[in-house]
């Protein structure tokens, strides 16, 4: 390797790779981390669904315990009731149902509501989603302001 | 000069086209993360048994490793839980159904990794794996026992009663009393049953205690059965590194992509996780759900394990309620859900344990992937044609055998 012009090229083409890979990791790097701040904020607001009653008269909200679905076990979520006020929705009477439509079958649990949380909180025990995909979370609430219907439309993804 | 230009250029095309083709720009973010999600590396610890106190006691596995083998459990002394459950087999018959059943029965699942299983049986009718172990003891067609017969075997046992009375306390003498019948048990012909109706209901108890605790002893042991690091998970460390060099190769890598394409094969809807299995039941036209032969699948089974006097929620169980979220949470419909659905098996060492599906109808993966490939029509299951060429096929197959190793 005694030719200048062969040496130079060579380094010229070897500064070109590393550079590139080099730029590659940066920008990497940099929307990693913009990523991540984003993570927690978007991340719950992600999980969490509400909807208004038919009538208008009360707000579900519902949402994993722990901030985010746990995919093939067993985990807690709560929902949140309140009236056209903002008010809590207390001593409710809640049932849970739902599926996956485009598999024809239901939840592979039975939730279970076992206690109200706080004032118009209640947790939902035995949530399960063993699949990815689109899932429907039937909430049936009869309460002392009307008895109404939930249906959320959940997309879980890895 | 010019050829040594050509060269010097080709040369680092081919290092660039390599470290390419070697880098993890080959997977998007969402498939890096589904593939990590399937390593073995991922697999979570062991699942606590909350109805079996002795199931991590070394002891207990150590008993339950002898009892899995002796012969001597059985009514003829011709049967073992070994006889269809092979440690070179990986833990299978290679039958299309289980051994002596007479056309009724299913075929043998493997026992490795049932620690993270929640049900047991295709049909999912037992909720722990030591509930699970008492069925074939006292089945016409397997061990074809009963409850008491086996107790008094384990009791007067001379290498069996120490062992066992150091891990589950004194044998009560009742049980040992030449009063007793030889054989009783719900189970089993006409004089067996007539003697377990006959017993007190007390002594039964007790009966049923110690026969529980020879379940916990085998379900100890075969806790201890784990699968084993794979090709694959090789490879989704490699990935994970961002190594350079990848332990599959590109029809095996072809293969994955497939496999974790929900809109082209929908495999992961199921066989998820690092076990990949979501070890719920599906509905994948295998039933029978008129004629003979029938065979309801998860319907029949969610009623069995309700009135299981082993269940978590049994006395026999250590577990105290709030731990049996499997029966807690049970969702009992017995609709198109129930109706017809087995259990997911996992896939791993698919290649050791064939015949496949729950009727052990085929004895080539080539086969089973064509049924997905093109499900029954006229039947109700929850599956899309895949339509996926033959060169796919071949990919998916090859990915399937780096989850087994050789």
């Amino acid at each position: 390797m005694n030719n200048p012009i062969r040496t130079l090229t060579l380094l010229t083409l070897l500064t070109m790779f590393c550079g590139s890979l080099h730029a590659e990791e940066t920008v990497q790097h940099e929307q990693h981390q913009a990523h991540k701040h984003e993570d927690n904020d978007s991340a719950k607001r992600k999980h969490q669904w509400s909807q208004v009653s038919e009538s208008g008269l009360i707000t579900a909200e519902v949402f994993p315990q722990q901030g985010k679905p746990v995919f093939n076990d067993y985990h807690n979520w709560v929902i949140k009731l309140s009236d056209a006020k903002g008010q809590p929705v207390s001593d409710a009477k809640i049932a849970i149902d739902g599926g996956m439509e485009a598999h024809g079958h239901g939840l592979p649990s039975k939730p279970v509501i076992s206690r109200e949380l706080d004032d118009g909180e209640y947790l939902i025990e035995g949530m399960l989603f063993n699949m990815t995909g689109a899932w429907t979370l039937v909430i049936d609430v009869l309460s002392t302001h009307e008895n109404a219907r939930f249906t959320f439309p959940l997309e879980l993804s890895h | 000069m010019v050829k040594f230009y050509i060269a010097v250029i080709a040369g680092f095309a081919a290092l660039l086209t390599t470290v390419h083709a070697r880098s993890t720009d080959e997977f998007s973010d969402t498939e890096k993360a589904i593939i990590q999600s399937l390593s073995l590396q991922l697999l979570p610890v062991k699942p606590a048994s909350h109805s079996n106190k002795f199931a991590n006691d070394v002891r207990a596995q150590q008993l339950g490793a002898q009892l899995f083998f002796d012969k001597g459990l059985s009514a003829n002394n011709e049967a073992a839980c070994s006889t269809c459950h092979q440690p070179d087999k990986f833990f299978t018959d290679g039958l299309t159904i289980s051994q002596d059943s007479q056309g009724r029965g299913r075929n043998t699942p493997t026992l490795i990794g049932s620690a993270w299983l929640r049900w047991f049986y295709w049909d999912g009718r037992k909720d722990s794996l030591w509930s699970q172990a008492l069925s074939p003891i006292e089945a016409l067609h397997e061990l074809g026992s009963n409850r008491l017969a086996v107790v008094r075997y384990v009791a007067k046992h001379p290498d069996y009663q120490d062992k066992y009375e150091e891990i589950f306390g004194p044998l009560p003498d009742a049980i040992l009393s030449d009063k007793l019948p030889e054989n009783a048990g719900p189970f089993g012909n006409q004089q067996t049953r007539d003697n377990w109706d006959e017993l007190p209901l007390d002594l039964k108890k007790r009966i049923n205690n110690e026969f529980a605790n020879i379940g916990k002893a085998l379900a100890a042991y075969q806790r201890t059965l784990n699968y084993e690091w794979t090709r694959f998970d090789t490879f989704a460390s490699e990935l994970a590194s961002g190594a350079n060099e990848y332990s599959l190769d590109a029809d095996e890598i072809a293969g994955l992509k497939l496999f974790i394409d929900d809109d082209k094969t929908q495999c992961l809807q199921c066989h998820n996780g690092p076990l990949f299995t979501n070890r719920g039941f599906h509905n994948v036209g295998t039933g029978i759900l008129q004629g003979d032969n029938l065979d309801f699948g998860r319907m029949i089974g969610i009623q069995a394990v309700i009135r299981d006097e082993f269940n978590c929620l049994g006395i026999y169980s250590n577990a105290d309620a709030d731990d049996c979220s499997s029966l807690r949470f049970l969702n009992k419909s017995l609709d198109f859900s129930s109706s017809g659905a087995f259990k997911t098996p996992s896939l791993r060492s698919l290649a050791h344990t064939s015949p496949y599906f729950h009727d052990g109808r085929f004895s080539d993966l080539r086969d089973v992937i064509a049924f997905y490939n093109n499900p029954p029509k006229n039947v109700n299951h929850e599956l899309q044609p895949m339509n996926l060429t033959n060169q796919e096929i071949n990919h998916l197959l090859k990915f399937l055998s780096t989850i087994s190793n050789p």
